[in-house]
């Protein structure tokens, strides 16, 4: 897990991972001084099991989960653990701007350790659309829970939807990424 | 067309071009545009609207097998409703929203869903399975889905006569935009080639203009340059006749114009001038002409001839003046002579200027010798004729001091200097001599014929006299000599500028050496063999003229107080040879054989003068010097015991001194010799020792011997430790062989002192006396107690030299 963070990640976050190797070996004192000095904001720890009703299930190539399926299932609380961005943008399905906010997709890939190349959404009204793991690291779309300060319904197109930034990358609207911003979100599948 | 106007139509065509490509950017614009927007309006809303169809199908089905009574799990059944409810509402939202709204019965639709699911929600709520009351909400579901399937139907049909449409609009467009490019590139060709044929027929128009232009522009620079040449041919035309006139007018010559019979009718301002007479008073006379070698000029120009020539004239105010005269007639077109023309030019200064011309070119300025040029000449000529066997002469002379002379009293004085060494060069040769000034300091003498080398040495003795001669100029009184250089013809060089070369390289040789004198290229060998043999014969009759003189050189004890002895030495008075060396005329003697006879009469004279001392000083020895050849004479020691016996010299008071260069060479008649002398009681000596290959063995052969030590190593005594130690051997060996030791040249007291230290026996040398003759000899040496050597007096005798 720590050589699998350490990879695509900025020098300075490595040469942190260096100083906890080192700190691994001097002691558990400089261990904690390293672990205080180093923002971590999202580390593939284990996930506990949900407790209320699970929003979100990713399955398939991550390491990983807290069902006896081998998936992670994330409740609410579980998600709004999770950093929260916004994104500002219009779409073809609301008027005006609106302010998306949510859990990075990268973050939630990260917190189950998801390593593949393709991901498979699955919205509530069993919509399937292909998106490639690429797009959440280039465009940072969020898996947005609110908008416009509001909690996302299912009536909304809640709880989860895939908002891209397409008022900020002119390349974002086409026909191809809107199908990709699946509403309704219930499950991500990681393909190797 | 020209370059120019194509380059001109540059930024038209691009312009035509950029049209053309924006013309095209915007078709390919519209037609991706067209593909894109088919897609999302066809796909989005057909898919809106079956996915609407299918949440509503999909929440059916739950609720009817909830009116059947089935239990349904209440979440499944929430979320099928709530993602019906979203549908709904989207279908009030976006852009998309409203197209769909768009289609027809759209909104109705959806105002109809959004109705029945108000109407569904509190129901699911509240009743059960089974209940009545869902029954009915189930048909107006099925309804529904019966109005979407329906609006799927009509979004693909509307989708389909929008894309029409837009297809239509697009493709009209499209074809607008075609015929506007096919237009635009029409026009362009055609503007271009509009453009093209007008150029095309500008540049016709302007050639021909500009060929009509220029046709005209030469036509008028002809006429123009016709007509300036016809006004300077005027301008010259007359500018000549104004400067003809003026030339006559003016000429530096006398110019006279009469009538044929010779009456003057003009003469101009030179003529005026030079006769005395006015231009008036002139005219109306008659022109009287000196006769040329019997010719008057004035005549054969009446004849119909001309005269030209030089004419000289005797001149009142005396001198002779020149004239160049012409004479020439006058005709008229019909042939007919009507006056005379007569020039008379002064040329009196040219024809000075001719002679001075051609004496600058060969003689000198300055001294008034003739210059090297004739001087080359001269000895050129000089050399042709020689006549067989004959002989001539070149000399090189550069005086010695001169350059000094000329720095320090200026050229002035230097150039007055050449002047008199000149001529006093002039009065020391024959007549039949050219003494010439090569340049600068250097003169040349050509002797075109001699008989020998002497009557050259005799001129240059001559020569050397009367320059050496002070010259007093002004205040000056200066001295100056020459160094020479011969050359003799044919045997030097067989062409002037050869000679000169050898005369030159002589001349540099004395320079090298450093004196003033004089030297025959051909080398001393030549200068020698003739000097020799004038001493050769000089010293045949050199008895006869009883030039020969005996002088006493003295010898001291090794204290230098008490007189030991002599040592006779040969002079030779001779007037014309007192320059030559002793050393080199004995040398002469020798070899000519006449030293057996000079050898005699000074072995004869020595022991005549020195029996008179001995009587007075009995243990006085003269010592005199013995040539190789007297001693291989076959009567030698006869000679001698002959010669002590007349003179009543004890033998045992005569020292011969040999060198020992005639010890090495010894044969059997030369030891026989010695032998027999020194049986008699004679002594002898070896001169020069140490200048040879001293040889102990030969000193052995003389039992009876003294070494007399080379001045060379007294001289350097004092300068050289080295002398020191060979000196102190050559006593010890010879005090080892029983011999003594006779020091010469010993001219300080230092010397002295040391060779009295070392033990030396006897000294001689100008510390003590000079040679001197034989009447003073006696006078200062024999019978009284010898002087003290520092008192005597130091006389600077020209001759140094030992014998």
């Amino acid at each position: 897990m720590r050589t699998a963070a350490a990879e695509g990640i900025n020098p300075s976050r490595r040469r942190c991972l260096r100083v906890l190797a080192c700190a691994w070996l001097f002691g558990p004192a400089a261990l904690a001084a390293a672990a205080g000095a180093a923002p971590a904001p999202v580390q593939a720890t284990p996930l506990p099991a949900p407790q209320g009703r699970p929003l979100l299930r990713v399955r398939g190539a991550i390491s990983v989960h807290n069902t006896a399926e081998g998936a992670a299932a994330f409740d609410r609380t579980q998600i709004d653990a999770l950093p929260v961005e916004t994104i500002r943008t219009r779409t073809p399905w609301t008027d005006g701007v609106v302010a998306f906010e949510g859990p990075m997709l990268t973050d939630v890939l990260a917190r189950v350790g998801a390593e593949g190349r393709m991901l498979e959404l699955t919205a509530l009204n069993g919509y399937v659309a292909q998106v490639p793991v690429e797009d959440a690291e280039r465009y940072r779309p969020v898996l947005a829970l609110r908008a416009d300060g509001h909690t996302l319904g299912v009536r909304e197109r809640g709880p989860l939807w895939l908002i891209y930034p397409w008022d900020d990358f002119a390349e974002l609207r086409t026909e191809s990424i809107y199908r990709r911003a699946v509403w309704q979100l219930s499950e991500i599948v990681v393909e190797p | 067309m020209s370059r120019r106007s194509l380059l001109a139509y540059v930024p038209l065509l691009a312009a035509v071009l950029v049209l053309v490509l924006g013309l095209f950017t915007v078709l390919l614009g519209l037609r991706s545009q067209q593909i894109e927007q088919r897609r999302d309006f066809r796909d989005d809303l057909i898919y809106f609207a079956a996915q609407f169809s299918r949440e509503a199908n999909v929440f059916e089905r739950l609720f009817a097998a909830a009116a059947r009574g089935e239990r349904i799990d209440p979440e499944a059944m929430s979320v099928a409703f709530d993602v019906l409810w979203s549908r709904v509402g989207g279908a009030f939202q976006g852009a998309l929203g409203k197209v769909y709204r768009e289609l027809p019965d759209g909104e109705a639709t959806a105002l109809a869903g959004r109705a029945l699911l108000a109407e569904i929600e509190p129901v699911l709520a509240s009743v059960g399975p089974g209940d009545p009351a869902l029954a009915p909400l189930q048909a107006r579901l099925l309804l529904l889905i019966e109005r979407l399937n329906n609006l799927v139907r009509e979004a693909s049909r509307f989708q389909q006569a929008q894309v029409e449409a837009r297809r239509d609009t697009f493709e009209s467009s499209y074809a607008r935009a075609l015929l506007m490019l096919g237009a635009a590139v029409l026009a362009g060709a055609l503007l271009v080639l509009l453009l093209l044929r007008r150029q095309r027929a500008l540049d016709a128009l302007r050639r021909e203009l500009e060929a009509h232009v220029a046709e005209r522009t030469a036509a008028l620079a002809r006429v123009n340059a016709d007509l300036r040449e016809e006004i300077n041919w005027r301008r010259r035309a007359h500018e000549a006749i104004r400067k003809l006139s003026l030339a006559l007018e003016q000429s530096p010559a006398a110019v006279v114009i009469t009538d044929p019979d010779g009456v003057i009718e003009y003469v101009n301002a030179r003529y005026a001038q030079a006769s005395g007479q006015s231009a008036l008073a002139a005219v109306g006379t008659r022109l009287v002409l000196a006769h040329a070698g019997g010719v008057d000029p004035l005549a054969r120009a009446r004849a119909g001839g001309s005269w030209q020539g030089e004419v000289q004239l005797d001149s009142a105010g005396g001198g002779e003046r020149w004239q160049n005269l012409s004479v020439a007639p006058v005709r008229a077109d019909d042939g007919r002579i009507t006056h005379l023309l007569v020039i008379q030019e002064d040329i009196t200064r040219r024809k000075h200027d001719e002679s001075q011309l051609l004496w600058r070119a060969h003689y000198d300025e300055l001294t008034g010798l003739p210059n090297r040029v004739l001087a080359l000449d001269r000895l050129g000529q000089a050399m042709r004729s020689i006549e067989r066997g004959a002989r001539g002469a070149l000399l090189f002379l550069d005086l010695d001091n001169f350059k000094a002379i000329n720095d320090r009293l200026g050229h002035d004085v230097g150039d007055r200097v050449l002047r008199e060494v000149a001529g006093r060069l002039g009065g020391a040769v024959r007549a039949e001599d050219t003494v010439a000034r090569f340049g600068g300091d250097e003169f040349l003498v050509v002797l075109p014929r001699i008989d020998d080398a002497l009557e050259v040495e005799r001129i240059i003795e001559r020569m050397s006299k009367a320059v050496a001669e002070p010259l007093r100029l002004g205040e000056h009184e200066l001295f100056t000599g020459f160094s020479l250089g011969a050359a003799l013809f044919p045997d030097d060089g067989r062409e002037p500028y050869a000679l000169l070369k050898a005369a030159d390289t002589a001349m540099y040789a004395v320079k090298a050496e450093g004196r003033a004198g004089f030297r025959f290229y051909t080398g001393r060998l030549n200068q020698l063999a003739h000097e020799r043999a004038r001493i050769e014969s000089a010293l045949r009759v050199a008895l006869v003229r009883n030039e020969f003189m005996l002088v006493y050189q003295p010898v001291f004890d090794a204290g230098g107080k008490a007189l030991v002895g002599a040592e006779a030495l040969l002079r030779w008075r001779n007037p014309e040879f007192a320059e030559v060396p002793v050393d080199r005329w004995i040398r002469i003697a020798e070899e000519s054989g006449a030293i057996v006879e000079i050898g005699d009469w000074v072995l004869r004279r020595a022991c005549e003068e020195a029996a008179a001392w001995v009587d007075a000083q009995p243990s006085l020895r003269i010592s005199v010097n013995l040539s190789a050849r007297q001693l291989r004479e076959n009567h030698f020691p006869g000679r001698v015991l002959e010669i002590l016996a007349g003179s009543r010299l004890p033998p045992a008071n005569l020292v011969l001194e040999i060198t020992e260069r005639l010890l090495l060479a010894d044969d059997g008649g030369t030891r026989e010799a010695i032998a027999t002398l020194e049986g008699a009681g004679v002594r002898f000596a070896i001169d020069d020792f140490g200048t040879g290959y001293s040889s102990l063995a030969m000193l052995k052969r003389l039992p009876s011997g003294m070494l007399k030590l080379d001045r060379s190593f007294i001289a350097d005594l004092e300068r050289d430790a080295s002398s020191g130690a060979l000196v102190e051997g050559a006593i010890t060996m010879a005090r080892a062989l029983g011999m003594k030791v006779v020091a010469e040249g010993v001219e300080t007291e230092a010397q002295r002192a040391f060779l009295a230290t070392h033990g030396c026996d006897f000294l001689q040398g100008w510390l003590f006396s000079r040679a001197v003759a034989a009447a003073d000899f006696a006078a200062r040496f024999i019978g009284r107690p010898p002087r003290p050597a520092r008192a005597l007096v130091v006389v600077p005798i020209a001759d140094a030299v030992r014998r």
